[in-house]
């Protein structure tokens, strides 16, 4: 029994790429790393993304058939062998941002490092970081978390008619190389109190 | 002894359960500080309840997994739910009918993880397979209530259990470090991204600790990027740990290799740097509880005690286990237990 659960886990265990998409290639951290290997590999990126979403197809639909027999068994019991972790590390980051609008004016409540005093312990809890951290813009629990978070700032901020919730894109580039200021939002969700509270009443 | 009978002999060594017991307890603790701070932080609803009812995953979009097929898909079963969870880890912990709060906890967290995919990280899915190799184990024979129960004292008897559940940590460690070092396909990891990983990592907002833009000056740079290249070589190369193992365990068989190794105990290296390591992560990045989960399964390197000198009757006597314990005993007949190595 210890060998054939070996076996098992050692099927999921094997680090098999993940299937690459088109769409997962238009994402500018991939879109670098693709080029970075272009350039070390002797190729045209468009022909490296293209042979990367198809190999990596392949081998995902190979080992998904290899897989699926034992895949009830480690869903009941939530074991898995997924240990991609920081694989590519993000030159892509977000900083979580939010936003009080007050009499007309976006004021800053939070802002990672700068001023991150407001929530601090849920907005840094693991759970809560992996909900908005590679979020997409298609992300129902993020636009959940965002209501959420909105709602705990009007209650605590009663002169505030709005909260702004949005991630700002950074780009970070080694020492040695340029600079980059680049900072674009996006993710951005907008609440309202008229919408959190339509009674007008403070309870959640 | 062909190599058949060698794995069989292996995965049926029998040794003392205190470092079982100390991943158990360690482990529990971990689990349980995370449970009640999500408690805490006034997020049992948000991460457990359906979206009607508050959460943040619309649960019931997908196929509803346990509670919510047999309660109703509102706050109070949220409630009731991560209470349970807290309820199963402190038995756990305690060693409170260790094997079914072991499979409670094991299959609450799974039902859990599956509800609210975006809140189940590695770490968690780690834990879970400890558990799973837990739920089998006699971790609950020391250091528990059920001893306590079973024998008068919380020690328990001395009696001994499979050392399988210990080897299968470690493995489980082994290839967790392994394949993640062979993961690291990014060009940052490499001599071609000039090693910037580390550095890249300590500039993301949502995971570190702190603002690190001051390591883009030297040396701080060039600290992370030696960072940089031991941790892949050293992920990468986490299966000699059971090599150096082997040698310190059969110590008496030739090889400069494994006098090199058990000269210089390169195995507490590899464990060394593994704890540093997980100690530096905690100090620098917000990634909740996974450095502290692997140290307690650190515990599974521990040497247990040897039988024999908990239990003078100990029996017959058994092979070392060349993963980490050496037993002796009494031969029938002889007097006191030896000390010391047996022949396998």
């Amino acid at each position: 029994m210890i060998t054939s659960m070996l076996v098992v886990h050692g099927l999921f265990a094997v680090p098999l790429p993940q299937r690459v998409t088109p769409a997962d290639l238009s994402d500018p951290e991939a879109a670098e790393e693709v080029a970075r290997w272009a350039i070390l590999l002797g190729v045209q990126p468009d022909w490296l993304g293209h042979t990367v979403v198809q190999v990596t197809a392949q081998i995902r639909d190979g080992s998904k058939a290899v897989r699926k027999p034992f895949r009830p068994m480690m869903r009941l019991f939530g074991w898995g062998q997924s240990w991609a972790m920081f694989a590519s590390p993000d030159t892509w980051p977000d900083r979580l941002e939010i936003h009080l609008r007050v009499q007309g004016q976006w004021v800053l409540l939070y802002r990672r490092w700068d001023a991150d005093h407001w929530m601090r312990g849920v907005l840094r809890y693991r759970r809560v970081r992996g909900i908005y951290d590679a979020a997409n813009e298609r992300s129902v629990p993020y636009w959940n978390v965002s209501r959420w978070i909105a709602k705990r700032a009007l209650l605590d901020h009663p002169e505030a008619d709005a909260v702004r919730v949005r991630a700002m894109q950074l780009h970070t580039t080694l020492p040695g190389q340029e600079p980059d200021p680049y900072e674009k939002p996006h993710l951005v969700r907008v609440h309202k109190r008229s919408s959190l509270f339509p009674d007008d009443d403070l309870a959640p | 002894m062909s190599l058949l009978r060698r794995w069989v002999a292996l995965w049926n060594q029998r040794e003392h359960a205190r470092s079982l017991a100390l991943v158990r307890i360690l482990l529990g603790l971990v689990i349980l500080y995370d449970l009640l701070e999500l408690w805490s932080l006034d997020l049992v609803v948000p991460l457990f309840a359906p979206q009607d009812a508050g959460g943040w995953v619309d649960i019931l979009s997908r196929e509803p997994g346990f509670p919510y097929t047999l309660l109703p898909p509102d706050a109070g079963t949220a409630v009731l739910f991560h209470g349970a969870l807290v309820l199963a880890a402190l038995a756990f912990t305690l060693g409170f009918f260790t094997r079914s709060s072991t499979l409670i906890l094991l299959l609450l967290w799974s039902a859990h993880a599956y509800s609210v995919p975006p809140a189940s990280r590695a770490v968690d899915q780690l834990c879970r397979d400890f558990l799973g190799v837990l739920v089998l184990s006699g971790a609950g024979r020391t250091l528990s209530i059920d001893a306590l129960i079973r024998t008068g004292s919380v020690r328990g008897d001395g009696s001994t259990i499979g050392a399988w559940a210990r080897y299968l940590i470690i493995t489980q460690l082994v290839v967790m470090y392994c394949t993640a070092g062979l993961q690291k396909v990014g060009m940052l990891w490499m001599p071609m991204g000039h090693f910037g990983a580390l550095y890249v990592i300590l500039q993301d907002p949502a995971i570190a600790r702190f603002d690190f833009a001051w390591l883009a000056h030297q040396p701080a740079y060039l600290l992370t990027q030696l960072g940089t290249l031991v941790t892949v070589a050293w992920q990468i190369g986490y299966p000699l740990v059971l090599l150096w193992l082997y040698y310190k365990n059969t110590p008496d068989r030739p090889g400069r290799l494994r006098a090199f190794a058990n000269r210089y105990r390169l195995h507490w290296v590899w464990i060394g740097v593994g704890a540093l390591f997980h100690l530096l992560l905690a100090a620098t990045v917000e990634i909740g509880i996974f450095p502290w989960a692997m140290l307690a399964a650190y515990a599974a390197f521990l040497l247990p005690p040897d039988p024999a000198a908990e239990r003078p009757d100990f029996g017959p006597a058994e092979r070392r286990c060349w993963l980490g314990c050496e037993r002796v005993g009494n031969q029938e007949g002889e007097g006191a237990p030896k000390k010391g190595p047996q022949s396998a």
